[in-house]
């Protein structure tokens, strides 16, 4: 379904660092909870950024989004610079890029009716009149499977599914090209999480969208996404189409996460799961590979200096010693 | 649905105390529009009858004459709305002063916030009465200045009152979500902050209106407030003093008066905090 | 077989709330023997947190309304227990709590050493200080915990989720208990450290002959670790079985919906259509009815009756599939 121009967003070497305060407000260190990370997005498909906390994936998913300002590195829409350098965003461009939070529901103000809230993308946005405002909306709602009566009431007199829906009608009225969407099924019961990711599909179908899925969930990833990076205290560590990443992990760190999922029916992995540890300080990152130090390959070469992204398999990893 | 909001207000009304606070400051506003109607003894405002002085309560004067022989009940009567004025426009405009100060300054970060609330601290440094008593005698005595200066006294709290739940607010994922989506900051400001600030401010007004008729009521004891024929609370009390113990009833109505509606302000207060923020903050929100 | 070490049988209780009553559990039965890991499966709302609670005699008691049933863990009622006694014997001694959120369990004002020796000599008066001491070493090394002792002198916010939950672990082995509640001890963990945490919890209970009672949403979970599975739908028992047994012939068809609902990695994407009941106002007999595509009239007038469908599988169902259909 990708047309034959360029990738739609492009990432290049993008860094976002925080400042780490210590008592009375002093700067004590900075934190890079993205660091170097690169990857293009074609038109109509589906990323999945995965990873674990601390890894980085929900601060990439906002800065690319305009939430966070980079520090390093720039973001391109269809060719055209939209973040970095120093670049503001504007209006028109943050409608083509939306973010749809985990819950979206909380992205509604509680003290408007959600026919304002539905109205206000368009208020800030256009100068159309409300007529026309309204029948739009009107037709959003609608493909989201929401009833028109709702318009009239408060958040909290909605169901939290209801709710996610009008958050992401609100989003959709911009008709936006790119969406974050930012674990979406995140403390969901496993029934309606089917339910919710076939809403995501059907909205992808209807609205021509494409989507950035940052989760930790990897076999949510594995259902709806065509490519997936997998993230490590803020790098990408390996990226490559969803079934080589699922079938033939190159890098260390994918194969322990693939292999710490539960898998029904299969042998019962906890017992002598293989990744001990935790992930070092972010604000105290080992040298060279981060990985490292709970790495099952590590050799005495991989504290030397930081892997690049490399073909290696069917997939690129950032490995001294892959496969 | 509309049936939630009049559950809203069972609830309120089902409380006795806010129901009490409610019922005492409608009696004032009552009074004070009423006056001139309800009053048994409406001229005595202006006029004076000597040979009537300092009478006790009776059928006649329920609460007993003043000095001048005026009708107790009715000049208090006529000073509920001197003290209503009063106070209704120092709190509207130390409102209007301070919130707008304490919003922008929640809002953004940096040398422009931290300036704004040095100043609002510098004026909150000195007691409010007291900063009341300078200001009102620099200027002068007169209804005008008690006004003046109970809103500079009284603006910094709102201020930082509205700061602090500014900042709170702010970090939210609706407003963070509204700024992503491109609103600019003013429209954030007023149309998303605003609105969810104002259940701890509308609290707060009711008790601050408690606190300006008790400061309003000490400027005029200090004869710092309106002019002497002027019905008013504080003043009637002023002038009662020299006629204790005989002419109890002279400083007892007035000071009763004040105790109950500084009373009712509180109670108000309370119980619009406990109806106003978690009804909004509870409800369905369930999972699916 | 021997008696099980935890009895529940036909336990109902609802809480007080403000729309009324909420039946959140309705005649549900539970048993769990001694050294068994037994996983307490469902899905928000369907009342595996109570369960555990009512275990371990942490209702609330102010709102709480019992109905029927009992609760029996070696031979003694619970529920009949008086605080006090419950107090000293059960809650804490007998059977300890995993919970899901380690962080607010503990005092963010005292270090970590504090809390866990405040809680030993309190647990285990009979043992002098000094061997308490190493009993506390011992277990914080049995949960793999790096640097023991350093670890005692740090506060809560200074270690990371994972090894608070370990931490729990190890305090909630010492007094020896013959039973763990695990509360959804790995939700909130990331799948790394959930593996090795599910691990380190099995590992653990075999070695020191305890049984736990796992609640958990999340069906691989309760794959990886449990020897028996039971689920709970809206405050009623769906299905209860040793776990091969369970994921091999899933008969409830609430069951088999969940585990069709589980995402195979083939894109196919199935829910279960419908909502969970109202507690406050649910259902006459069984509480999935409305959402079965098996519900017969039966369904919808008595509650199925919790009884072995052969082979120790329990099933509360008047149509369950047949065992072939899988």
């Amino acid at each position: 379904m990708a047309e034959a121009q360029g990738p739609i967003l492009e990432v290049r070497g993008l860094g976002k660092s925080f400042d780490v305060h210590g008592s009375f407000g002093r700067i004590k260190g900075r934190l890079k909870a993205v660091d170097d990370v690169s990857f293009s997005l074609a038109r109509g498909e589906v990323l999945g950024l995965v990873g674990e906390s601390g890894c980085g994936k929900s601060t990439l998913g906002k800065t690319i989004m305009g939430i966070h300002e980079p520090t390093a590195g720039e973001v391109l829409f269809e060719g055209k610079l939209i973040a970095g350098g120093g670049f503001r965003r504007d209006n028109a461009m943050r409608a083509r890029v939306q973010y749809a939070y985990q819950d979206p529901g909380a992205s509604l103000d509680p003290r408007w009716k959600l026919r304002d809230s539905l109205h206000e993308p368009l208020v800030v946005h256009t100068d159309w009149p409300r007529a026309r405002r309204d029948a739009h909306v009107r037709e959003i709602v609608r493909l989201v499977g929401l009833p028109e009566t709702h318009l009239d009431l408060y958040p909290h007199e909605i169901s939290g599914g209801q709710q996610r829906r009008v958050g992401l009608a609100r989003i959709l009225t911009l008709r936006p090209e790119v969406v974050v969407l930012d674990e979406p099924t995140s403390g969901l019961d496993v029934s309606v999480q089917a339910t919710v990711l076939t809403l995501f599909r059907d909205l992808q179908r209807e609205f021509d969208l494409t989507y950035i899925l940052v989760s930790h969930d990897l076999a949510v990833v594995r259902t709806m996404c065509d490519r997936v990076a997998v993230m490590y205290l803020g790098r990408i560590v390996e990226i490559g189409p969803t079934k080589e990443i699922f079938a033939r992990p190159q890098h260390p760190y994918t194969r322990s996460l693939l292999a710490a999922m539960p898998r029904i029916g299969g042998p019962r992995i906890a017992r002598d799961f293989a990744l001990g540890g935790e992930p070092p300080d972010p604000a105290n990152l080992p040298s060279g590979c981060r990985f490292r130090t709970r790495c099952p390959k590590a050799q005495p070469g991989c504290a030397a200096t930081e892997p690049a992204l490399l073909e290696a398999g069917g997939t690129r990893a950032a490995c001294f010693h892959p496969g | 649905m509309s049936a939630h909001r009049f559950t809203v207000l069972r609830r309120f009304l089902r409380d006795r105390a806010s129901f009490l606070g409610a019922s005492i400051v409608l009696a004032l506003v009552l009074c004070a529009i009423l006056a001139p109607v309800i009053a048994p003894h409406p001229d005595d405002i202006h006029d004076f009858h000597t040979a009537n002085r300092l009478k006790p309560p009776s059928w006649y004067n329920p609460f007993g004459t003043d000095r001048m022989g005026s009708d107790l009940l009715s000049r208090m009567m006529f000073g509920a709305r001197t003290t209503l004025t009063i106070c209704v426009i120092a709190v509207g405009i130390a409102c209007i002063v301070g919130i707008p100060i304490g919003l922008v300054a929640g809002y953004y970060r940096g040398w422009v916030s931290e300036m704004l609330m040095r100043i609002a601290e510098i004026f909150l440094s000195v007691p409010q009465i007291v900063l009341a008593i300078a200001i009102s005698q620099t200027l002068g005595p007169s209804i005008e200045n008690v006004v003046l200066s109970l809103a500079a006294s009284f603006w910094p709290f709102w201020a930082r009152l509205a700061y602090a739940e500014t900042r709170s607010v702010k970090n939210e994922v609706f407003v963070e979500s509204a700024v992503a989506l491109g609103c600019s900051a003013p429209r954030v400001m007023l149309l998303h902050i605003l609105p969810n600030i104002a259940s701890p401010l509308i609290v707060r007004t009711s008790i601050g209106m408690g606190v300006t008729i008790l400061n309003a009521a000490v400027l005029g004891f200090l004869g710092l407030g309106a002019p002497p024929t002027t019905p008013e609370w504080g003043r009637m009390i002023n002038e009662a003093r020299e006629f204790l113990p005989e002419a109890w009833w002279y400083v007892t109505f007035p000071g009763l008066a004040i105790f109950f509606v500084v009373m009712g302000f509180n109670l108000l207060g309370d119980g619009l905090r406990d109806i106003l923020d978690p009804r909004i903050r509870r409800g369905a929100a369930r999972r699916g | 077989m021997a008696d099980p070490l935890l009895c529940v049988r036909e336990l109902s209780l609802s809480y007080r709330v403000e729309a009324g009553l909420a039946r959140v559990l309705d005649g549900v039965s539970l048993s769990v023997g001694a050294g068994e890991i037994v996983g307490l499966v469902g899905e928000s709302g369907c009342g595996k947190s109570t369960l555990g609670r009512a275990v371990l005699g942490a209702l609330p008691r102010g709102s709480v309304e019992i109905h029927g049933g009992a609760v029996t863990f070696r031979g003694r009622d619970l529920l009949a227990m008086q605080e006090a006694e419950a107090a000293r014997e059960i809650r804490g001694r007998a059977i300890t709590l995993v919970p899901q959120d380690p962080f607010t369990s503990f005092n963010p004002l005292f270090t970590i050493g504090t809390q866990i020796r405040d809680l030993a000599r309190f647990k285990r008066p009979d043992l002098p200080k000094a061997r308490r001491e190493t009993r506390i070493l011992e277990l914080l090394d049995a949960v793999q915990l790096p640097q023991p002792r350093q670890i005692l002198d740090k506060y809560p916010h200074e270690v990371s989720g994972g090894q608070r939950q370990r931490l729990m672990i190890a305090m909630a082995l010492l007094p020896d208990p013959a039973m763990i509640v695990a509360d959804e001890p790995t939700t909130a963990l990331d799948v790394t450290i959930q593996a090795q945490i599910l691990g380190l919890l099995r590992r653990l209970a075999n070695e020191h002959g305890c049984a736990v009672l796992f609640t958990t949403h999340d069906l691989g979970a309760a794959y990886e670790i449990c020897d028996s599975i039971a689920v709970m739908y809206a405050g009623q028992n769906a299905e209860a079985a040793l776990v091969g047994d369970f994921f091999d012939r899933p008969r409830h068809p609430y069951t088999r919906a969940l585990l069709g609902s589980l995402l195979d990695g083939s894109g196919r994407l199935q829910g279960i259509p419908g909502e969970v009941p109202s507690l406050v106002t649910p259902p006459a007999g069984c509480r999935f009815a409305s959402r079965c595509g098996r519900a017969v009239d039966a369904c919808r007038e008595t509650r199925p009756a919790f009884a072995d469908a052969g082979g120790g599988h329990l099933l509360a169902c008047h149509n369950p599939g047949e065992p072939s259909d899988g």
